[in-house]
């Protein structure tokens, strides 16, 4: 982010992401095609343009579930990680793939008469005050404006020069989007449709993607209310006692988590411990849920680097994120809640090596 | 991410995961029934009825 920009920087987990998703979904088409000339054959009004309009609806649908879905599930469990590594590609796919849909579906419906399609679309059906006949594609369209929206401004270019909170902020607009999209669904293919089974997977749908979110909330907002260990005073600093060193495996790092106050990873690595931010620069990942690699913190989500001893991104690079002190005594890890400016080099605590270690180091 | 964004995002789903599913089972309840058409001409009266009813006229948009 801090040095030059490229319209997407490939690399080998990137294209083989691209290239599933690019096959599921044609592979998707396919068979909602094959299936659908089955199931609905001699149905009147079940042509080609429909059957391809509704391909396009539901895997775009199914699509912003799997988007959705994605952030809590990695929360729960750290093997859907490298799903939430290149979400965004999957969230501009949905877009595109919603946007064939939305203009196949307008030039089906809306291309054959005088006016504009576009103006057809928005004016033809007026009743806004019926459920039962309301205008279902303009919530549609709503939904399509946001996703664009979010397609559009997906590149770090726009993370960047928006500011990550204000990118946030956009991005969560997905949600608004969504529930716009449940509507469109619920009252346009929902409402044309008299079998259950389509009621019941839109059903099963929007409790995973609310309960999962809901559940994720909780569980941080538990996580969050945690109190502070024991207490230590010396020369009128507070230091926090945090967890053992045993606790952390090599390489990885424990999060403390303490009511009113920003999350800290406390890191592990060749006999030293460094503690740091737990949000990354970039996207506010969890840093502490990454691993140091090649001696530098790796955050989960996009890989972006930094030094446990002083925060900084490895050169060209230049993020810097906000070190705490920390010290070791005897097996317990005491650190200092105060942050130190972003980037500021703080001297690793050396761990003490229990007695018989040492004694066994010594003899070999 | 931040403390603040961990809430802002709790919030925001205990608000709208409810209005959606509120929006779901609304938009449900008010799906028009299924209509059952009777079987055409099988009243002669009605086919002889039917065809001396007028055409609609075609409107062009």
């Amino acid at each position: 982010m801090s040095i030059r920009y490229a319209a997407v920087k490939w690399n080998r987990n990137k294209r083989i992401y691209d290239c599933v998703l690019a096959a599921g979904i044609v592979l998707y088409l396919g068979l909602f095609f094959l299936v659908g000339k089955l199931a609905w054959e001699g149905r009147p009004g079940i042509s080609d343009e429909v059957l391809l309009i509704r391909a396009l609806g539901t895997c775009a649908f199914l699509l912003l579930h799997v988007v959705l879905c994605i952030g809590p599930l990695a929360r729960f469990d750290r093997r859907f990680l490298p799903l939430l590594y290149n979400r965004r590609h999957l969230g501009v796919a949905t877009f595109t793939v919603g946007l064939f849909h939305g203009a196949l579906a307008t030039g089906y419906y809306h291309a054959f008469g005088r006016l504009n399609p576009l103006v057809s679309l928005l004016s033809t059906n007026t009743h806004y005050d019926s459920l039962t006949t309301f205008p279902f594609e303009t919530l549609g369209v709503l939904a399509l404006v946001i996703l664009f929206l979010m397609a559009a401004t997906s590149h770090d270019f726009w993370l960047k020069n928006l500011s990550p909170s204000v990118w946030k902020a956009l991005h969560m607009l997905v949600y608004p989007a969504y529930g716009l999209l449940v509507m469109h669904v619920t009252l346009g293919a929902l409402h044309s449709e008299d079998s259950m089974v389509y009621v019941v997977l839109v059903g099963l749908g929007v409790t995973t993607v609310v309960g999962l979110h809901l559940a994720a909330g909780w569980r941080e907002r538990l996580r969050d209310r945690r109190q502070p260990g024991p207490e230590e005073k010396s020369n009128g600093e507070r230091w926090i006692e945090v967890c053992s060193v045993d606790e952390i495996p090599e390489n990885r790092a424990k999060v403390v988590c303490l009511d009113g106050c920003e999350r800290v990873a406390v890191f592990r690595y060749g006999g030293r411990i460094s503690a740091v931010t737990n949000v990354c620069a970039h996207q506010r990942g969890p840093l502490g849920e990454g691993k140091i690699i090649d001696g530098c913190i790796t955050c989960p989500w996009h890989g972006w680097e930094y030094r446990p001893e002083n925060g900084q991104s490895p050169p060209p690079f230049q993020e810097r994120i906000a070190t705490f002190r920390v010290r070791v005594k005897g097996r317990r890890i005491l650190l200092d809640l105060h942050p130190l400016p972003p980037g500021t080099p703080v001297e690793p605590a050396r761990i003490e090596e229990p007695l018989h270690d040492r004694t066994r180091a010594n003899a070999e | 991410m931040t403390r603040n964004h961990r809430r802002w995002h709790a919030w925001l789903w205990l608000l709208l995961g409810p209005l959606i599913v509120a929006g779901f089972v609304v938009g449900l309840l008010a799906r028009p029934s299924p209509v059952f058409e009777p079987a055409r001409f099988s009243d002669p009266e009605e086919a002889k009825k039917s065809d001396t009813k007028p055409q609609p006229r075609e409107v062009v948009p």
